[in-house]
């Protein structure tokens, strides 16, 4: 009798234990389902719609973000270079390619949960379509880099080691909403170098 | 050591119960929900700028660093809202969330296809009110149907560079959310 209680009591445990904990790590993690993925980008059309999948929905809820509307844009979180490694401070990148489609499109750095990232004051932690110097109609080159650089530079710092992501924000662009129509190519996340 | 066994299985089946009935419960008891981290800003009927100062923990994340925005919460129980601008900046776009956050309804200043911002939220019943007594000034708002009543409206504005910034927050704060 008191074997079975335990046996029970087990059962139980491992339920509420590794169901809660399924849960929590499925809402909080850095790992989600789905998404609109071109090249290193990846973005998530339906968060924040009655459409999206019921994690997205409780992540949505958890997180307190405010989606882009279908009318406003889109957004694309980067947080691999081309090569599949992760965008790490100590590392120097070049975002290169074609611009992306849209009236308007900003890119900045933010932390793993969502901060957008402040390299400090009067050091450029966000770009936008309005502020860089093209080289050509497609020829995008921006450096993601510590210290100052030629051209587009956008500043990322940090004290310590760790992992970022880029996001590219497109406002009032087509893609997104009827993908596949538009020719959607992304520039590239080249590493070049590496400091400790 | 067959009871052990079962038991395991049931504990494994029990857990999968589990996660589905807490990941479904998330969106409507969570208490750090956008709506939740709005109220703490002010009053409904009035838009409040998002992203400056406040507690960090209980602000809105995921806010793009180029634009200034502000959110109004409202209930249309009371009435429809009517959200107007004179003002203009060189990019607006505006979003309609429900209680929950979700997003049901979005222009920018493209497609609202005017100069200003002029822009009635109304439920279907309330539309059919607006329609029977339509006052003449009504043919230039957009009228946005919504099937909720407590929602709330994000305005965001571009800021192109620190110098348009003044602009841009005077263009936010002439925003009326006000019954209709």
């Amino acid at each position: 009798m008191l074997k079975n209680l335990g046996l029970i009591g087990l059962a139980l445990a491992i339920a509420l234990g590794g169901g809660s904990w399924l849960t929590f790590r499925s809402v909080s993690g850095n790992e989600r389902f789905g998404g609109l993925q071109i090249g290193s980008w990846t973005a998530f059309p339906d968060t924040g719609t009655p459409n999206a999948d019921p994690y997205e929905k409780a992540r949505l809820a958890r997180n307190g973000t405010l989606p882009l509307g279908a009318a406003e844009g889109i957004r694309f979180y980067a947080d691999r270079d081309s090569d599949g490694r992760a965008l790490q401070f100590g590392c120097e990148y070049v975002v290169s390619g074609v611009s992306p489609v849209g009236r308007l499109w900003t890119l900045y750095a933010s932390s793993r949960d969502e901060m957008p990232l402040n390299a400090g004051e009067y050091l450029p932690s966000v770009l936008h379509s309005r502020d860089i110097v093209l080289f050509g109609p497609d020829d995008l080159v921006i450096t993601v880099a510590p210290s100052a650089r030629a051209g587009n530079w956008l500043a990322v710092k940090s004290a310590g080691p760790g992992n970022y992501h880029l996001v590219l924000s497109l406002y009032d662009t087509p893609v997104g909403t009827n993908a596949g129509l538009v020719d959607m190519k992304f520039p590239e996340i080249k590493r070049s170098e590496c400091n400790g | 050591m067959g009871k052990l066994i079962y038991a395991l299985i049931a504990g494994i089946l029990g857990a999968g119960i589990v996660h589905i009935a807490t990941l479904l419960l998330i969106p409507t008891v969570s208490g750090v929900d956008a709506w939740t981290r709005l109220s703490g800003l002010g009053n409904p009927n009035q838009f409040h700028l998002i992203g400056h100062g406040g507690d960090a923990a209980a602000s809105i994340r995921a806010l793009d660093p180029t634009f200034e925005s502000a959110a109004c919460r409202f209930d249309l129980e009371e009435g429809p809202i009517e959200i107007v601008s004179d003002a203009s900046v060189p990019f607006w776009s505006l979003s309609i969330y429900d209680r929950v956050g979700e997003n049901i309804f979005s222009i920018n200043d493209r497609t609202a296809n005017q100069a200003g911002l002029n822009v009635i939220i109304a439920t279907p019943p309330q539309i059919v009110e607006l329609r029977k007594g339509l006052a003449p000034e009504l043919g230039a708002s957009i009228i946005a149907e919504t099937r909720i009543n407590e929602g709330f409206v994000v305005l965001r504005a571009f800021v192109e560079d620190d110098s348009m910034r003044p602009a841009v927050l005077g263009f936010l704060d002439s925003i009326s959310c006000d019954l209709y």
